[in-house]
């Protein structure tokens, strides 16, 4: 069994670091005793690193089974960063010919992520099996319970996964998990053993809480271009779409100078790293993002996460707001948001859920009918996918409704949070189940409604306006001269 | 304003139909498309933009119509004055980019080279800083092995070298701006190449041009690398495709070249008959030295040369006055693709006796 010392040894090896984090160490002897466990640690605290230290010291096969791809492939480059070359994502968005040459190789593999609906198809299933697992990673558990009706079915059937795979040693991962959350990753993952449970407090209290309330969109622009200007740098700016980080980069870039550039889902792999890139070379004031960046970033300095449009829920909002400060400082989050933002949210959330109509529809369709319904609609996939698992349209209507009901429920939390006339960190923790009877609100804490802050006093006030947008290119001379050292004794 | 790089496949003297060129851009290969294509000399351009909405496309057309850049006859658009002058506007402007070897993306696997090109460039930079430490760009798999074995084969200092070298000659021989945008894609050491809409802000061009210099620049590149040695011929080759026609088709083109009858072949591959008459139609398309004799009767080409002796433009020619003459459609076509290919000189005499 690995020791304290030897872990603490591996850490300084693998990651140059002398101490662990909260919430790591426990987490590392918990797995270390052979006892599977649900570690619920915030962003920003390395909860990675309790799987790849795993692996790198008892040199067993990790297979990490992660919901979105960018994340895998942040993974995969992290891993081989620090030397460990055997690593590989095995996703839909892997082509033929490399989603072969990663089957034909898997024994020689020491880390495999993987998407759930990948691991759960059978003959992949069956090579999982044929192998010697020495962890499996559930990571960013909590879709279990929040994506898992609407978005990925495939996460609620992690458990079964998990049993056929002869219920190996497990982590779990999170950083948000109500109670009904944690109770769903442990219903659903661990139907024999109980895990251990490893939790670490949602508060980051070197991010400061505020939201901005406009009239309306023009309004809301207005605070962003002061706020961006205000602000120390780099810093965040999530939205819903594409479209609307594109437009905002430019706007920024324009009206202020900013370095400022837009990712996305829909850049291709060489614009995503240079996005990435950018960042991490501090060339970039601002990132305009959809919820695709962040997971797995590990920039360490950044000082503000606004939100342009309303987050889904509490739980993506902790998420996204944790990107900020993770080098200790003080940072902030603020989230903006006008009235027709609500219903814009409540679109958002309710549209993939199926209507009596579809319901309907689909219960009448013929085979061949379901066949063409399901090819292209996210709802019919999602009934398809519940008639499949032997619930009829009655069960599935009543799921539904009740699916429908929780997201009412959680938009009905978020408008209660941008609301406030008391402490959001209160507020926050108490959602996720935590004591606050140690928190006192102070001036530096957050901002609830009606009152005012200064970035001055929190000391993220942009005293020295440095601009980073360079207006001019580098001539190719100049870029060769940079790439590649020595280039004189080359030619 | 309408798209103006459309009127480039458009001719004054020819008239040609829409949507057949956008069959060509999105590379729907069926034996009429790649006949009419070869017919226009647009077959060059297949599958440059395999993307291309048919909606966004006939809105464009309608638009250059609307603006008498192009005009209608009954036999399709042509090219009008305005129109030709709009295109010499654009060709020449600064703020455009324009494909100079559209040919060669039927040839590479473009998206996986273009990857591996953004892979060699930082793996060749940090090599040079001796640095072994860094986040690679690439996720692909193979493709990292890939790079990992070529460079573990061959000597890597020399590779290095002659990649900066050739890099470097390539660049020069741009227009320069051209070249310092497609060098400002690239990351390397302590370098982080910029998006396609930065691009935009920063030089004016589209992000459709910008794209269209990356890939033209890229296959480019990869074929000046493709001269530097077997090393190069080696990697490069797992990009590149030797044979235009589709997998079957070759399949079949080989089987006739190796003396098979037709009724043979089908029945072999289990196909039809008219399938394989197909595929060697595709390949009399595309094959420079197809052996039009081996299939075509001496007696049918007398008969077709005697049809349509006087009418000079093979495209044109009426399939009902051989049919007439209980001439199959394939001889018939077979016959046009190499008349055709004779008077726009991509045939040789030999090929033609």
């Amino acid at each position: 069994m690995l020791t304290t010392t030897e872990l603490t040894r591996g850490l300084k090896h693998y990651f140059g670091y002398d101490k662990f984090k909260p919430g790591q160490i426990e987490t590392l002897t918990a797995l270390a005793r052979q006892q599977s466990t649900v570690a619920v640690l915030p962003t920003g605290t390395g909860k990675s690193l309790c799987y790849q230290l795993y692996g790198l010291l008892t040199k067993q096969l990790v297979l990490v089974v992660s919901p979105l791809i960018s994340l895998m492939q942040d993974q995969v480059k992290e891993l081989k960063f620090i030397g460990e070359h055997q690593a590989a994502a095995l996703t839909s968005m892997l082509s033929g010919r490399d989603k072969s040459f990663v089957l034909r190789h898997l024994n020689e593999y020491h880390f495999i992520f993987i998407s759930p609906e990948m691991a759960l198809q059978p003959d992949i299933m069956q090579r999982f099996k044929a192998l010697k697992l020495g962890l499996l990673v559930i990571d960013e558990a909590h879709c279990i319970s929040q994506w898992g009706p609407d978005f990925r079915p495939d996460y609620l059937q992690l458990g079964k996964l998990r049993q056929a795979l002869g219920q190996p040693l497990t982590l779990a991962l999170t950083a948000t998990a109500t109670p009904q959350i944690k109770k769903d990753i442990c219903q659903l993952l661990f139907t024999a053993a109980q895990p251990q449970l490893v939790q670490q407090s949602i508060d980051r209290p070197n991010i400061f809480l505020a939201v901005e309330s406009t009239a309306n969109s023009s309004e809301k622009n207005a605070v962003l271009l002061r706020l961006v200007q205000q602000l120390k740098t780099p810093g965040l700016i999530y939205f819903t779409s594409r479209k609307a980080t594109e437009k905002f980069a430019r706007l920024l870039t324009e009206k202020t100078g900013l370095s400022a550039a837009a990712y996305h889902a829909d850049l291709n792999q060489q614009e995503r790293f240079a996005v990435q890139q950018q960042f991490m070379l501090g060339n970039l004031d601002v990132v305009c993002a959809t919820s695709a960046f962040g997971m797995g970033i590990n920039q360490k300095d950044v000082r503000y996460v606004i939100h342009y449009h309303l987050p889904t829920d509490l739980e993506s909002y902790l998420q996204e707001i944790g990107r900020a400060g993770r080098d200790g400082q003080q940072s902030i989050a603020i989230l903006l948001y006008s009235p027709e933002d609500f219903e814009r949210q409540r679109q958002l959330s309710f549209a993939s859920l199926p209507a009596l109509a579809e319901l309907k529809n689909y219960q009448a369709a013929t085979r061949q009918q379901r066949q063409i319904l399901t090819e292209n609609e996210l709802t019919y996939q999602l009934i398809d996918f519940y008639a499949h698992q032997g619930l009829n349209i009655k069960q599935q209507q009543e799921m539904f409704a009740q699916r429908h009901q929780q997201k009412a429920s959680q938009l009905r939390t978020l408008q209660t949070y941008l609301t406030l006339t008391t402490c959001r960190r209160k507020f926050l923790c108490q959602y996720f189940g935590e004591t606050t009877e140690h928190l006192k609100h102070t001036a530096a804490c957050c901002q609830p409604v009606g009152q005012t802050f200064d970035l001055r006093d929190l000391n993220l006030q942009c005293e020295h306006v440095e601009r980073k947008a360079s207006v001019v290119l580098p001539s190719y001379q100049q870029l060769l001269k940079k790439l590649f050292a020595d280039q004189s004794n080359q030619l | 304003m309408a798209d103006q790089r459309l009127l480039y496949f458009f001719s004054a003297k020819q008239p040609r139909r829409p949507a057949v060129i956008r069959q060509i851009l999105i590379n729907k290969r069926t034996v009429s498309n790649l006949f009419w294509g070869l017919n226009y000399q647009l077959l060059s351009w297949l599958a440059v933009a395999p993307k291309l909405e048919a909606a966004y496309f006939n809105q464009q057309i309608e638009l250059l119509l609307q603006t008498k850049a192009l005009q209608q006859t009954t036999a399709g658009l042509v090219l009008t004055a305005a129109g030709s002058q709009q295109w010499q506007l654009y060709q020449t402007s600064d703020l455009h980019y324009w494909r100079q070897a559209p040919q060669l993306v039927q040839h590479y696997q473009v998206g996986a080279w273009q990857a591996m090109l953004a892979l060699l460039i930082q793996v060749f930079s940090e090599m040079s800083y001796h640095n072994v430490h860094y986040y690679v760009n690439v996720t692909d798999p193979q493709l990292q092995y890939w790079l990992k074995r070529w460079l573990q084969h061959n000597p890597r200092q020399q590779l290095q070298a002659q990649f900066v070298r050739t890099l470097t000659e390539f660049l020069t021989t741009q227009e320069s701006p051209a070249a310092n945008i497609f060098l400002n894609m690239y990351s390397g050491h302590q370098i982080a190449g910029r998006t396609l809409l930065q691009l935009q802000q920063q030089t004016g061009w589209t992000v459709a041009e910008l794209n269209c210099l990356r890939t033209d620049l890229s296959l480019q590149l990869a074929e000046k690398l493709l001269r530097e040695g077997p090393a190069w011929q080696a990697l490069i080759g797992l990009f590149r495709k030797n044979s235009l026609l589709s997998a079957s088709t070759a399949i079949t083109y080989q089987a006739f070249l190796n003396q098979y009858p037709l009724a043979k072949i089908a029945q072999k591959r289990q196909l039809k008959l008219s399938t394989i008459q197909e595929h060697l139609l595709e390949a009399a398309i595309f094959a420079t030295d197809f052996p039009y004799l081996k299939i075509l009767p001496t007696k049918i080409q007398q008969q077709l040369i005697t049809l349509f002796r006087g009418q000079t433009i093979p495209a044109e020619w009426n399939y009902q006055v051989a049919q007439q003459q209980e001439i199959s459609f394939f001889y018939f076509r077979l016959f046009q693709i190499q008349q055709l290919k004779l008077r726009q000189g991509r045939l040789s005499i030999a090929n033609h006796n």
